[in-house]
Parts: structure tokens; sequence; C-alpha cells
């Protein structure tokens, strides 16, 4: 399988970030991926809470034992049939963003345990947004709010 | 905001059933319906069709979303016209003459847009032919809410209805549907299934009942995949 074969595809937002249902806390054992455009999404962090208008939600997965790059992150692909596979998000992103609609920004669900400080996918032509940390999706039904929580994030500008 | 996830089984081959064939009520008010006849179950997740037109970015953004989610063989047509002020009405349609126009007997349902003040409107669905007897809630909307285009033009200053004339799926529309449709399903051939490890890794997961709440906090999912004591690495792609 090539990075551009993965079954990455468009998805319900509230589907995509496990938001249907009624779920007291975040599963930890939620797997999916996808993409999806939203209106607007907050990227919540330990001291901070960025609305992000117009954004590509990116939902992905790392491993907990996976590689501890500096720069990169392992993702990791649940796949029907097959073992999983992973690749890291440098070359997942170069691949796949020119493919995805265009947004205003990019925001990336995934999972950064290593911390480690990306640098801007050349593909990347808005903002990308990415956390530092565990990541966790919530909706907010009082104000009808979609939220990413994390330790911290960090926007990648375009120059 | 979000409502219980409500799933309709009907079937599809006839063109009108009436409450009391091959319809029963299983919910409250009428807002859950299961019909059937002898040979098809076709499932339209109400939550999701509502949630479609609330996102959609225009008309053929709605078809595309709404033939997503229906599970049947079947290409829905869809209707949209704007009425007075801000009052628009989507109809569903299996257009089976394929002559490009809502029959009463090809009706799957309609969705009634319609302001209530300033900044503020709502939405209801009404289920036809074999989903007669589907109602769901009136919808809230509100401006500054996640919402697609289609919906959120009514909020922008210097508004002007853009289907009073009428949108309707044309005939060639529909067999572009069809088609992005069947690369869709063949893009996702275990859309319900499950990987090797049991993950839900393309539907929600497991651990949520349906919703008996309108607000609060509810808990989606982690972006992290806890793997401790595995021995065997996962391959990775380079290319």
């Amino acid at each position: 399988m090539k990075i551009a074969e993965l079954p990455f595809h468009e998805r319900p937002v509230l589907e995509l970030l496990n938001l249907q249902g009624d779920r007291s806390a975040p599963d930890h054992d939620y797997a999916g991926y996808g993409w999806a455009r939203v209106g607007q999404i907050w990227c919540v962090g330990a001291t901070t809470s960025d609305a992000v208008d117009d954004a590509l939600v990116l939902a992905l997965h790392t491993a907990d034992d996976a590689e501890a790059l500096p720069d990169d992150i392992e993702l990791e692909f649940e796949l029907p049939d097959h073992a999983p596979v992973s690749v890291l998000a440098s070359a997942f992103l170069e691949r796949w963003l020119p493919r995805l609609p265009t947004a205003s920004a990019v925001v990336l669900a995934l999972c950064n345990p290593h911390r480690a400080a990306l640098a801007r996918p050349t593909a990347a032509t808005v903002p990308v947004w990415y956390a530092h940390g565990d990541v966790v999706s919530w909706l907010d039904r009082d104000v009808d709010r979609i939220e990413l929580v994390a330790e911290s994030w960090s926007k990648l500008r375009v120059p | 905001m979000i409502s219980k996830v409500k799933l309709l089984a009907a079937a599809l081959s006839l063109s009108v059933i009436s409450m009391g064939a091959g319809c029963d009520s299983s919910g409250p008010g009428g807002t859950e319906r299961w019909a059937t006849t002898e040979n098809t179950n076709v499932k339209i997740d109400w939550d999701k069709v509502n949630e479609a037109y609330k996102l959609a970015e225009g008309p053929e953004d709605l078809e595309k979303r709404v033939n997503e989610i229906y599970e049947g063989d079947e290409i829905i047509s869809v209707s949209v016209k704007d009425e007075d002020d801000k009052t628009q009405i989507v109809t569903g349609f299996f257009d089976k003459n394929t002559n490009g126009t809502v029959e009463e007997p090809e009706k799957i349902f309609t969705i009634k847009r319609e302001p209530t003040g300033e900044g503020t409107a709502q939405y209801q669905t009404t289920g036809y032919g074999a989903y007669y007897g589907y109602h769901s809630p009136f919808l809230g909307l509100a401006s500054g809410m996640m919402m697609g285009m289609m919906m959120s033009n009514m909020f922008m200053p210097g508004y002007a209805p853009m289907y009073r004339g009428g949108y309707t799926t044309s005939p060639s529309r529909a067999g572009q549907i069809s088609s992005s449709r069947s690369a869709h399903r063949a893009a996702n051939p275990t859309k319900y299934q499950r990987s090797q490890s049991g993950r839900s890794y393309n539907r929600p997961s497991s651990g949520s009942r349906p919703s008996g709440r309108s607000g609060g906090r509810i808990g989606g999912g982690r972006f992290g995949l806890a793997r401790a004591g595995r021995t065997v690495r996962p391959t990775r792609l380079a290319d």
C-alpha cells in the first residue's frame, strides 16, 4: 500500500471526532481517522483557547509506542482486513494536503506525545495547527462548540 | 442541538405506504418509524440527514451528503425552493420517472427552514412515503453556529434568496451522483465493520448510548492509540 492509497476519507465532523452519542469522557480506544471541513473549531490548551474558523480538520492517530522524533510524528492507521500501517506525518501531509479541499486553516486532531516540533509542510498553503501532548475531542452542546483539547497548541504560519 | 440517533429502516419499493400498512411507530410523537416490505430494508440515519442539511455548502453538496448517508440503491434527488424572506423548503425524492420534478408519490422527506427572529432560525424534517410519520424536532439555528454556506447565507447581511426559481437534481446530475456514490462505497467497503484489532476505526466507537441530554459536554475520542506490550511494529509506508 502507498500513502496516497490510505482510506483517508471525508466524514461528518461529529462522526469523525467521535462526538455522536452521549459520552461523559473521551473514548481512548477510538481509532477513527479522516477529514472534515468545519465552520469553526476550538483549539483549547491549558492557558489558551483559539477559535479556528473555516478549518480543514484532519483526524489522525499516533501510537503510544511510536518512534520518538524531534520534528515528526509517526502516524498509525487501522485498516480493514490488514494489519495497521504507520507513516510519518510529514510524508502523509505532503501527499494528502494537495488532495484535500482548501480551507482557511488546517487543524490536526493528533496526539503528540513526544512534543515534536513539526515543520510546516511545503504543501500547506494555510496555517496548520498542531498540538503538544494528548489531544481529545469534546462537544459543548450548550454553546454548540467543538473543542480539541491538548496541553498546548502551535500554529505553523504560511510565510 | 445534536439529538439522539434514530435509525429508520424502510422498504422503498412502494411509492406510498399508509400508516397502517407496514409502518410501526416505535417512538413517542412519531419521531421514530420502521417500515418494511418483503425484500428491502434501507436505513436512513435521520440525524445525519439533518446534520447534512446544516453543514451543506449548497444543493449539490447536500445531494452528495444525503446519498452517501442513504444505504439503498436508489438515488435521492433534491429539490430546493426559497419561499418568502428566508424560508426554504428542501425535498428529497426518488425521481422514478426521471423527469426531474418532484411528484407527491416520489417524496421521501421535506426539510422546512424558517426564520424565528433576528439571527435565529429553525428547521424540521418530515418523512413521506415509506418514511411517513417521521418528524424531527425543531432544530434551532443561530448565526455563529457551525453550519455550511447553504444555511449560513441566510444570516449574512444583504442576504438574497438564491433558489426562488428552485433547484432540482437533473436526471444527468443523478447519474453523476450515482457514479460518485459508487466510488465512495467502493472506497469504504467496510464502512460498518471493524478493523482487525476490533477498534472502531471508521464509525463512532462503542460506549456511547443514545443521548437523552440536550446540553452539557460530550466526550469524543483521543487521537492516540494504546499499544503497550506489542512486539510487532506496524509496517511504515514511505511512498
